[in-house]
């Protein structure tokens, strides 16, 4: 199923899927790197999502038609998974850091350890970044933890804060309004995340506990990308 | 060459084309909410188009130039001293060491950009030079211009351009529309009724995005999609029906419905609205 739809005169949203999975996401991959490739040829930009992707393009050097006409050539191939790429990030669940520890307690009817425990022991796949610089998208949360985001959204949410909503939990790598329900806090260097490419599309992210006693170690804490042995 | 910001206005801050690299990572677009204007200023300077310029919000403040050097203000409505003697927007002039340069409040539009003949040294963050402020990045270090800053000009190669036409800026304030992809999900003819409706421009807009209001239309709902690629210009329509136009700092994706798609070319007749502006949209299609 690939669905195409102009978005404006400068842009086009390739539809590929409706749910939050791997063989769509591996889909939305190939599109983006085809259409990396043809960065000189007119595509201007390229912004992968859950089940689309979006390409902005210079209508002068190339035209709709021309682009839905890649999409549905090339929308229907996935690619190989290949490499697996893990970034570990250090995240402390203290209830200083957990601004929705109390709520998220009731909604999944679990123990605090419950929690921290399940959603550490995953590694979870980045479906794209987006939203603000570095945001990851993560998918393949344990469904005991599912929440619905909040009903009115936080004016400031902190630096480093994990949040859950519905099926999809993420970090905020700036201060920025923000919906979704804080669980805590990742520590580490951000200006170092902002400044590089830490953790790319395709990704799995694994965040590790770490205790409020530890925060002064993890300050400097620079992620890096390491393969995964399968 | 040099030039000191001796006061500022609402908020100056260096800005170009923007970036477009980093949108797969997050990285938002950035760069001159009317974009326009700053491709039109560095022609009139014979600069490379994706040079900076200083953009400002409603009045520039007052820039004192340490030497001799070529600049022009690109803007409608802004009133415009050199040493106190009133001098003309949209051309090029020349300052000499010691100049003062005024650029006051404009009742017409949000933004006007000061330019120079050359390169502002600047920090380039994704291939831009434009100032995103939410992580202190590009631009001056990374922030608006304040008081004392002294703004660095080297020589940039000079650029013929034959088609310099100031009538491309002029302001109608009619945006042409195009329907979004998530149009559908909304009664039939409303996209029609949106462009029967008359919008304003309320105070809740910044380089982000502009919340607008309409006079007797709301287009309440309650569904929500997965969130996926959006664009400067792109009208959100959140749940309480009053819709969003993103701008230049728009995040890369959103999870509202996307109803409908600014034109490219009149996306700077949305920025320079000023908050309570009366805004009417055209069908595009």
């Amino acid at each position: 199923m690939v669905n195409v739809k102009p978005l404006g005169n400068t842009a086009i949203t390739i539809i590929v899927g409706d749910q939050i999975d791997l063989s769509t996401h591996l889909i939305v991959k190939r599109l983006y790197n085809k259409f990396r490739e043809m960065g000189r040829k007119g595509v201007v930009g390229v912004i992968p999502s859950y089940t689309s992707l979006t390409v902005l393009y210079e209508p002068k050097l190339i035209s709709y038609t021309n682009l839905s006409e890649i999409a549905l050539e090339h929308g229907g191939e996935k690619i190989e998974e290949g490499v697996r790429f893990e970034v570990k990030i250090p995240v402390c669940y203290d209830k200083e850091f957990a601004l929705d520890q109390d709520a998220y307690m009731k909604h999944t009817v679990m123990s605090w350890e419950q929690i921290i425990a399940a959603h550490s022991s995953r590694s979870y796949l980045v479906y794209f970044l987006g939203f603000v610089p570095g945001f990851p998208y993560l998918g393949g949360l344990n469904n005991a933890l599912v929440m619905p985001r909040k009903k009115t959204p936080r004016l400031k949410v902190p630096q480093g804060s994990i949040g859950v909503a519905d099926v999809q939990t993420g970090m905020y790598p700036v201060e920025i309004p923000g919906g979704w329900q804080i669980i805590g806090r990742a520590i580490m260097d951000f200006d170092y995340y902002l400044s590089n490419e830490c953790v790319l599309m395709g990704d799995y992210i694994k965040f590790f506990p770490i205790r409020k006693s530890e925060i002064a170690d993890y300050k400097d804490y620079q992620v890096k990308r390491e393969t995964i042995e399968s | 060459m040099k030039v000191r910001v001796l006061k500022t206005g609402v908020s100056s801050s260096l800005q170009d084309l923007g970036r477009h690299a980093g949108l797969a990572n997050g990285i938002p677009i950035g760069g001159a909410m009317d974009k326009n204007s700053v491709v039109f200023l560095n022609k009139l300077l014979g600069n490379p188009i994706t040079n900076p310029c200083i953009e400002c919000v409603l009045n520039g403040g007052v820039f004192e130039f340490v030497e001799t050097l070529k600049f022009a203000v690109v803007g409608t409505g802004n009133k415009i001293l050199l040493n106190n003697k009133k001098v003309n927007m949209n051309t090029v002039l020349v300052a000499n060491r010691g100049d003062q340069l005024k650029i006051s409040m404009s009742s017409i539009n949000r933004y006007c950009y000061l330019g120079f003949k050359g390169l502002i040294k600047a920090e380039e963050y994704w291939g831009s030079y434009g100032t995103y402020e939410p992580i202190g990045k590009g631009g001056y270090n990374g922030r608006a211009l304040i008081k004392g800053d002294v703004l660095e000009v080297k020589s940039s190669p000079e650029v013929p351009y034959a088609d310099i036409n100031i009538r491309e800026l002029l302001q109608i304030k009619e945006a042409r529309v195009f329907p979004g992809p998530e149009i559908n999900l909304f009664p039939n003819g409303a996209f029609k009724e949106f462009l029967n409706a008359q919008y304003k421009v309320t105070a809740e807009s910044n380089r982000m995005g502009y919340r607008l209001v309409g006079t007797n239309v709301k287009f309440t709902h309650d569904f929500s999609i997965l969130s996926t690629g959006v664009i400067p210009g792109t009208i959100q329509m959140p749940p309480s029906g009053d819709p969003i136009v993103l701008m230049a700092d728009s995040p890369s994706t959103g999870g509202y419905p996307r109803f409908a798609v600014v034109h490219s070319e009149d996306l700077r007749i949305v920025a320079n609205a000023l908050p309570g502006e009366k805004i009417k949209f055209i069908d595009a299609s």
